[in-house]
């Protein structure tokens, strides 16, 4: 397990770290969508400290993975936009990782509150 | 267009200060610290980060400078560590100051893996196996070399020839992006393509090439060749081991794809002898009788033949006629037929009666060696004249 060193508090974004892709998957879930509007959407969630590259990055690592699919769009201003869709290995992983994370969420939730 | 991305970190040093700078600035940045990624996928990314700049650019409502930028999103470098260890990206090659004592023997590998695709390519087209087996040697030779500085293959990936053939792709505005494009995308088809040739490559050195063992292994291959396939995809360094396999697999596709659209291979020759009926000279040329002459080109009837083991000779009839309606004489039948004489003339279908008939030996032109052809007058036999009296030759043993 990960364990806070030097008496530092927990960080959100160490948190993070270990369920963006989750994070990733549940806002694409919700819609299709562009690289930056995955990273809104997170914002959007309470989420502030993602950081863009990080999102990035991961919808890359997904895309690589064969969980997502992608199309262009054309926009009216700038350049083409890249849209990310979950398929359905991707609709599976975000079913196998919900259940992990409710699960590790039960767990912690009952060793703070004996806490 | 700018192709400073082999320079990591260096802002390109002449530049006009027009608008859309600082976003591109930012992106050759992004660009120069992913120059170690496959093509292909750094293309992905750079049209991901172009489009989040230009975002950023419009959500700012404002003059976007190259330190606004880097406010938002820190430095090109740091955005690119982020996103490359978000992806699961390979780490970015170490200093090139390490590297350049090995250039020599990086170059040597190099060239080595160039020759041992151009082998394999050639024994895959040829199918020669030495060709092949010396590709593989050459390349199992380099690969050490050019990978055991570890990830990145510094003094390899940072030789001036292979950065110059990595910086060659065609830029953003060039019209060969698009078919560089349409090329990319084909690729998981040639994953598909060469797992099969793989599959049949190995059907074809260990069994029989049958095509239902090839699809059975191909069921284990292909998704080999996918995985490996998204696997150089993120990491370049798989590369080095791929081409040169891709090289044979182009090869020997090509090659079956020749083979196939000229005809049937020469092995087919090998399954029709067994359903061959009757006598045939080197299984192409069916012998329906046998005009037997003397030394001096003389034609004799009434001859008998017999192979080594003293069992009468003959010509049967391939025709199909020997069930079918009777010839005329009315002698002939399935076991009669092999106490004839020769010549015996042929059994041939009539289209006109539909029956079969016998057709008399006609006359022939036949060169005996040593001597002058001659014409052999109308050797008529008489069926039927023999067909009581059963040759009782004595064999030859």
């Amino acid at each position: 397990m990960c364990v806070a060193e030097k008496g530092g508090g927990v960080d959100t974004s160490q948190l993070l770290k270990g369920v963006l892709d989750l994070a990733v998957l549940a806002v694409l879930d919700r819609a299709d969508g562009y690289g930056y509007e995955v990273v809104r959407g997170l914002r959007a969630a309470g989420l502030p400290e993602v950081g863009d590259a990080s999102v990035y990055g991961t919808l890359r690592r997904l895309y690589n993975a064969g969980l997502l699919t992608s199309y262009v769009m054309p926009s009216e201003e700038g350049p083409h936009r890249k849209y990310y869709s979950l398929n359905g290995p991707g609709r599976e992983r975000l079913k196998e990782s919900v259940e992990t994370w409710q699960a590790f969420a039960r767990t912690m939730e009952g060793l703070v509150k004996a806490a | 267009m700018t192709s400073e991305n082999s320079v990591v970190g260096d802002a390109p040093t002449v530049r006009i200060a027009t608008d859309p700078a600082p976003a591109d600035r930012y992106l050759d940045g992004v660009r120069a610290a992913l120059a170690d990624l496959p093509a292909s996928e750094v293309a992905e990314i750079l049209d991901d980060v172009r489009a989040h700049l230009a975002d950023l650019t419009a959500e700012l409502d404002g003059p976007a400078d190259f330190d606004t930028l880097t406010g938002r999103l820190g430095s090109p470098e740091a955005y690119a560590a982020e996103l490359r260890s978000a992806a699961g990206y390979p780490a970015p090659p170490g200093p090139p100051e390490k590297a350049r004592s090995h250039t020599a023997a990086g170059r040597f590998a190099v060239a080595l893996l160039v020759l041992a695709t151009l082998f394999l390519l050639a024994g895959g087209l040829s199918e020669v196996p030495s060709l092949v087996l010396f590709g593989i040697l050459a390349g199992l030779v380099a690969l050490p070399v050019v990978l055991r500085d570890g990830p990145g293959v510094p003094s390899a990936g940072g030789l001036p020839e292979v950065r110059r053939f990595v910086a060659a792709r065609p830029g953003a505005e060039s019209p060969w992006r698009g078919v560089a494009g349409f090329l990319a995308s084909l690729q998981p088809g040639w994953w598909v393509v060469r797992g099969v040739v793989a599959s049949a490559l190995a059907v074809r050195i260990f069994a029989d090439s049958q095509v239902s063992v090839i699809v059975l292994v191909s069921l284990l291959t292909v998704p080999l060749s996918v995985w490996v396939g998204h696997l150089s995809r993120r990491d370049r360094r798989w590369l080095w081991g791929v081409v040169p396999l891709n090289g044979l697999a182009a090869g020997l596709a090509v090659a079956a794809a020749m083979a196939g659209s000229v005809g049937a291979p020469s092995s087919y020759a090998s399954y029709s002898p067994p359903s061959l009926t009757g006598l045939w000279q080197d299984s192409d040329r069916e012998i329906r009788d046998i005009r037997p002459v003397d030394a001096k080109g003389t034609p004799l009837t009434g001859v008998y033949l017999f192979d080594q083991d003293g069992r009468p000779v003959d010509t049967g009839n391939a025709s199909g006629c020997e069930d079918e309606g009777t010839p005329a004489s009315g002698t002939t039948t399935a076991a009669a037929q092999s106490a004839r004489p020769y010549p015996r003339g042929v059994v041939e279908f009539d289209d006109r009666t539909g029956r079969c008939r016998s057709v008399p030996a006609g006359p022939l032109v036949v060169a005996v060696p040593s001597a002058a052809p001659s014409v052999a007058p109308s050797a008529v036999p008489t069926p039927g004249s023999s067909s009581a009296a059963l040759p009782t030759p004595a064999p030859p043993r």
